[in-house]
This record gives structure tokens, sequence and C-alpha cells, in this order.
């Protein structure tokens, strides 16, 4: 499993998401088809994204997610070479962690979006 | 055509030119509160402000210190757009949010619109503000009222110096006489002089409350001028010979387009009133021009243009207005209308271009008499004609038969 820290600054949270963690690149852009066929290309800007599922999360780890959703924090995603991965508000407008893992009590599951500011 | 490098020119020209938009209120550059960017539309022959309203992010509180104090809206404000050398992405910025972009490199940059914040709008955690340009402040005060007029009768005046008195005694702009002017275009105000000092073209006014703005509107209609902002300054231009096109239009950069043939454009015998009686209300002169082989080939169409606030004072004033109408009314121009790429952003009000359509069978040039700026889809517009095209020499086959002496 990889491993994953959200961090904002002061706390951080230790993350293993499953391999369908997707980290990508969106473009803002326009294309234009001209009469003869010629393409045009405006790229105004680029931001990153991650979403990844997490699974048996703590209920204290899934407390300081939500919190960080509940208050738009922003926060950096380290990889498992301490690279920034994105840096960014968790998106979504429920609560990211929700969903227990049967048969506990106190673990937790959910999706985290990271999106940049 | 604005004032932009040879290097911007070229480098707007690539498929896939590195554009970038601006939003700065003073020197600060809230670019990346923007949620969407304004078209801009500016025509020959509308001399009014051009405002445009910008949606902004509020979400971390960024504008509310506009209302803590009304006068901030006063603050310069520009939205502009111009290219940064290349599509170059700086990797190292990831850890700042966003992935910034090759800014760090100088850019050149086009005022599409500068002025200041006419209102502001908040709700739903954003900021709706309006930026107008610098026609603003011709349209908020008054020339005379209708107890005391403000009088110009006093003497014959040339159309220019008219002009000029409203735009910097009562309009408030820079009177400042030299291209340093930051109101006024002076290059472009000191050619436009000319045509009226040559031909000696002189008026009277009295102005009973009229805004500058639609002072200068009728004087733009009496000597069918061009009068509009570009680069945050007010050009004046009465069009003469087309110069050469900047750019061609073809297939390649042309997204899509039409073509419109109006008789309502017609004109091929004007009428102009001149030496106005402000107590009788009545003209002591109206003199025409007309165009004998364009009456034979459609028919009279007559206009007439009696203006109570500015007048002509002598018959050889108004000829020039009807002679005028009638050089650019006697033939139905098309006029086309194209929507392309950013190649062609840096032409705007006045300047030649060529269209070239293979469906329509031509190619010709034309003068850019409105332009519309699409800044969310990076689209630029022009609407051109040849009605203030005049072409060097025009042979009219039709009239070769006629008794009429080509001069």
């Amino acid at each position: 499993m990889p491993s994953y820290v959200l961090f904002d600054g002061t706390s951080s949270v230790s993350l293993s998401p499953g391999y369908d963690i997707k980290t990508d690149h969106r473009k803002i852009e326009n294309e234009h088809r001209t009469r003869s066929g010629a393409g045009y290309k405006y790229t105004w800007g680029r931001y990153r994204r991650a979403e990844f599922n997490v699974e048996f999360v703590s209920s204290a780890d899934a407390c300081q997610i939500n919190s960080w959703w509940n208050a738009n924090t922003t926060l950096r995603l380290y990889d498992m070479s301490s690279v920034v991965v994105v840096s960014g508000y968790i998106s979504g407008n429920a609560a990211p962690i929700s969903q227990l893992v049967a048969p506990y009590s106190d673990q937790f599951r959910g999706i985290i979006m990271l999106e940049a500011y | 055509m604005y004032n932009v490098s040879s290097s911007f020119i070229y480098r707007a020209s690539a498929h896939n030119a590195a554009w970038r938009r601006k939003f700065t209120l003073g020197t600060s550059d809230y670019s990346n509160h923007v949620m969407g960017w304004p078209a801009v539309s500016r025509s020959w022959d509308s001399i009014s402000p051009t405002s445009v309203t910008i949606n902004l992010s509020n979400n971390d509180r960024t504008f509310n210190f506009f209302l803590t104090d009304g006068t901030k809206l006063h603050a310069s404000a520009a939205v502009q757009m111009g290219l940064i050398q290349d599509n170059y992405v700086v990797d190292g910025y990831v850890v700042d949010g966003y992935v910034l972009q090759s800014d760090v490199v100088s850019g050149d940059y086009i005022d599409v619109i500068a002025g200041t914040i006419d209102s502001l709008q908040f709700a739903n955690n954003q900021c709706a503000a309006t930026v107008i340009d610098k026609f603003k402040t011709l349209t908020t005060k008054i020339v005379g009222d209708t107890t005391s007029p403000a009088s110009y009768t006093g003497s014959s005046y040339l159309v220019h110096d008219l002009a000029w008195y409203v735009c910097t005694s009562h309009g408030g702009l820079s009177a400042l006489t030299s291209t340093s002017n930051p109101d006024i275009d002076y290059a472009s105000f000191s050619s436009w002089t000319s045509v009226f000092s040559a031909d000696n073209v002189r008026m009277k006014a009295q102005f009973t409350g009229q805004q500058p703005s639609d002072i200068l509107k009728r004087i733009a209609a009496m000597t069918q001028s061009a009068i509009w902002i570009e680069s945050n300054r007010v050009k004046f231009v009465r069009f003469t010979v087309a110069g050469e096109s900047s750019l061609t239009f073809d297939d390649s950069i042309t997204i899509d387009g039409s073509q419109v043939m109006d008789e309502r454009s017609l004109v091929n015998k004007f009428y102009v009133g001149a030496a106005y009686d402000t107590t009788s209300r009545t003209y002591g002169i109206t003199v025409n021009d007309s165009n004998s082989s364009s009456i034979s080939r459609y028919g009279l169409k007559e206009k007439t243009s009696n203006e109570a606030l500015i007048w002509y004072v002598d018959s050889g004033s108004a000829l020039n207005l009807a002679q005028r109408m009638v050089l650019t009314g006697k033939e139905i121009f098309p006029r086309l209308q194209i929507n392309t790429p950013l190649t062609g952003i840096h032409l705007t009000i006045g300047d030649t271009l060529t269209i070239s359509d293979t469906h329509l069978q031509s190619s010709d040039n034309y003068r850019v008499m409105s332009e519309t700026l699409d800044m969310e889809n990076g689209k630029k517009s022009f609407t051109v004609d040849q009605t203030q095209f005049l072409s060097g020499f025009t042979l009219d086959v039709s009239a070769l038969d006629s008794s009429e002496v080509l001069t």
C-alpha cells in the first residue's frame, strides 16, 4: 500500500490509500477549430488534483480530516518520498470520512478529494 | 492598432500562444480571484463609457475592504490581456497551490479596459465588480444649464477647438498639448485637427445641460468622425484613405462569419442646415450634396442633419459634411462579421484588414468598425466594411457613359 501524509503546517495524518489513488493535472483551456480545420489551443491555467479511497482511519484521524474539510484548511499531501503531490483544500459537499468499516466501531472509510487552491 | 511589439504580434499568431489575463486594482494583481472573464466591445460611433462586470471570488473576504470606504471605488482598475514567453511551467511552485506559469518572464499586455470601479455587488461569497473606462468622466458632468446656457456663439470655432473645450474645460480630461497627455491620444487629435483646419470647418454651439459625452457624440455625427478609447486614451480619427492591410483573415484563421448587404445604409443626397438662429430656431442656410450616378442606379435616398445644439456657421462648413455623407453612403457596401482566434488581438477600430472567404468567393480589404474581445473563450470578433474605407480611386464603370467628368 502506498503511504501518504496530509499536513496542515502543524498537524499531520498518515494515510494508506489504495492503488486506485489518482493524482492528476488539469488544464483550463479553450480550443477553436477554423474553417480550414486548423486548431488553436489556448491554455489559461493548470491545477492539480488528487482523489483516493482510505480505509481503517482511526476516529481521531477521521475527526481531524473532517475538521480540515469543514474549515477549508489548506493542506499539503506528501507522498512516500516526502514530495508534495498537491497543495489544496479537501473538496466536496459532504464530510469525506463518514462510514464505518464493519465490524469495527472505531475504524472509518471514505473518499478524499483534494483540489489545488 | 494597439501599441504592441513585433514580437507580441508574432507570438499572438501561434496556435498554442501562451495567453494570460490580468485584473488589477491599483498595483495589486487579483487575477487569481476572477471566476469569469468579460467580453469587451467597442464600436467606432458609440461614444459612451465601456463597462464590464467581473465576478470575483470573495471566499477569503479579500474585497471586503471596499465596504468600509466608498472612495476606494475611485481606485484605478484594469483588465489586461497579454502573452508570456511560452507555456513553460515552473514545477517548483506546486507547493503554492495552483501551478504558476512562467509569469516570471515579463510579458506584453494590452489594456482591454482601464478606468475605475463603477459598482460592486457582494453576494454568495462573490463580488461582482463593474469596471468602467475613462469616458465615465465625460458622463458625470453637464455643460451649461437651461437658465444659463454655455454659449459658444461669440465667434466661429473650428470643430476640434470645440471638442477640445468639451473634453478638457468641461469633461475634466488633461489639457496637455503633447503626446504625453494621459487622457487624450494627442497624436490622433492633432491629425484630426488638420482635417478641419485645412477646410476651415467652423461651428457654433449652445449647451443647456448636456453631458460632455453626448456633445462629443453629436460632434462625431456631424463630422463623421470616430471617437473611442484605445489604450486608456480618447482617440479622434476621421478616416481617410485606408492604409495597408495589417493582416489577412483567410479560412485558416477564421472560425466563422457572416456577410450582409443592406440598402438602408444608402445616402446619395444629403442636406445640412447651417447658421442656426437660437431665438427663431431656424436655419439661415441649407446646403446639399448629391451623387447623380448613385441616384440613377439606386433611386433617390435622401437624409438630413439638423442639429440645434451645435451647428455649422456657413455653407462651406456645412457642405463639408454633406459631401462626406454622400461620399461614404453612395454605394451599398458589404458588412462582414468574423469570429477569429486571438491572432489579430492587436487590431482595433480603424485598422485595415483583408478578408478572404473561399465560399463567398471574395477577397478584399476592409476597415474595422467595431470589435469584441471575448476574454473568457479567447476569441475576437470584428465587424468590418468599406463605408469608411475610402480607397484611393474606384472606377465607376456604369458612369462612364454619363456626362460627368471624372476628377
